[in-house]
């Protein structure tokens, strides 16, 4: 029976982390995991979730309790719905603690998205938001262009371990350049709705929105976690563009290409 | 504004929400719910403008049937909503608001940051009012955060929250 307590406490935990690296809220990590164990039979279960760790406790015959940090990856809604999935069918007995242990596995293993995959989905998405802010077809296409290769050089920078602020920093910056030369070339382009647009994917909206729900819901702290995010990743953005627009207008010669 | 504008528009925001919701790596069969959701949020939105709201106001009231709709296909296709909140709610999230407000702050123009962030604020907390109004509405069966089967579970407990359950003090 002891045995059975720290297995379920592991496969719990294990859960519970592989939702909040794929991006769910504290408390839905939460509430599955409190689901899970209640549902396997363990009773005395109780969980503490953070944003990027979990404080879990099963107390059975003796105590068992597990210390875990999570690591940030990046959104994986697909992981978060098997996960659902799994936590309802172990309710309903379809399965066991073996069974649950082995799905947990395949949920890891689900793919990650590519980078291609991901640039097209970015430049999809602004060439969608550059119209949405009133740009013509030569602006979408361009925030759409932009916006794909910004993504790719996010990828590419955090892949080599480069801290997410600089990354972002770096980013903006590139898209203010890339923009400032679609410029010279094409001077009646709109250049604010064309970055703006090309912008959407860095700018942290979600999370200032997610994280004004968490203190809406009484989650204050997920809330600060978020929110500080946001305004970091906001920031990092606008300086990357400030230095670059600098930048550029010194290449300009005093010309003032973008104010 | 043009009936054949606002449906482009309609269109762009469900393709947005598509892109994103493919980015953010939600199940391909998703996909056709995550637009209607994206397009029902823009929708919402110019309507609210026609009637004459603010931005902020506008965005509160096209979250309310974006949030219902999320909640809806939450149910019926059995996932969590936020699989199709997140998609659905990235046309009207202020991410140009809160860049600009970042950005003037940079430029050391006070007064423009000041005007774009109250904005940003407000849009947001709108947005947020709305989701968790439309989330918080109990139905039998399904709490807003959780999908529980309907025969075995008779309820989850609502999200951490254990001050909204006590009677006021005093």
């Amino acid at each position: 029976m002891d045995k059975r307590d720290s297995e379920i406490l592991q496969l719990t935990v294990d859960a519970g982390i592989l939702l909040l690296s794929s991006g769910a809220e504290t408390f839905r990590a939460q509430q599955t995991m409190v689901y899970i164990a209640k549902n396997l039979g363990a009773e005395g279960f109780e969980a503490y979730v953070l944003t990027n760790g979990i404080i879990a406790s099963l107390k059975g015959d003796s105590a068992h309790a597990q210390v875990r940090h999570s690591p940030r990856n990046g959104m994986h809604m697909g992981r978060v719905e098997a996960i659902n999935e799994m936590s309802r069918e172990i309710a309903n007995g379809v399965l066991d603690l073996e069974g649950a242990r082995a799905r947990l596995e395949q949920i890891r293993a689900m793919p990650d998205i590519g980078v291609e995959d991901q640039v097209i989905a970015c430049a999809a998405g602004s060439v969608c938001f550059g119209y949405l802010f009133g740009g013509g077809v030569l602006e979408c296409m361009m925030a759409g262009v932009v916006a794909g290769m910004v993504q790719f050089m996010m990828v590419m920078l955090t892949r080599t371990g480069m801290n997410r602020i600089f990354a972002r920093l770096a980013s903006a910056a590139m898209l203010v350049c890339a923009v400032s030369l679609v410029e010279v070339a094409y001077p009646w382009l709109d250049v604010e709705i064309t970055a703006i647009g090309a912008l959407m994917p860095l700018t942290p909206g979600v999370a200032l929105t997610m994280g004004i729900r968490d203190y809406v819901s009484g989650d204050y702290l997920a809330g600060t976690i978020r929110l500080i995010d946001a305004i970091f990743a906001a920031g990092s953005v606008a300086i990357g563009v400030g230095a670059a627009l600098g930048f550029v207008n010194l290449l300009g010669g005093g010309i003032v290409l973008w104010n | 504004m043009e009936l054949t504008t606002l449906l482009l528009e309609v269109l762009a925001s469900g393709a947005a929400s598509v892109a994103y919701a493919a980015l953010f790596q939600v199940d391909r069969r998703h996909y056709v719910s995550c637009a209607i959701t994206g397009a029902m949020g823009w929708l919402g939105y110019r309507i609210g403008q026609q009637l004459g709201m603010s931005v902020p106001m506008a965005r509160f009231f096209a979250t309310l049937p974006m949030a219902a709709l999320a909640r809806w296909f939450a149910i019926t296709r059995r996932a969590p909503v936020i699989v199709f909140l997140l998609g659905g709610i990235f046309p009207l999230v202020p991410g140009s608001g809160i860049y600009y407000t970042a950005y003037y702050f940079i430029q050391g123009n006070s007064a423009m940051m000041a005007m774009k962030g109250v904005e940003t604020f407000k849009v947001a907390v709108g947005i947020a009012l709305g989701i968790a109004l439309v989330l918080s509405i109990p139905l039998k069966g399904h709490t807003s955060s959780f999908m529980l089967p309907k025969n075995t579970v008779p309820a989850a407990p609502p999200p951490a929250d254990p001050t909204r359950e006590q009677p006021a003090a005093k």
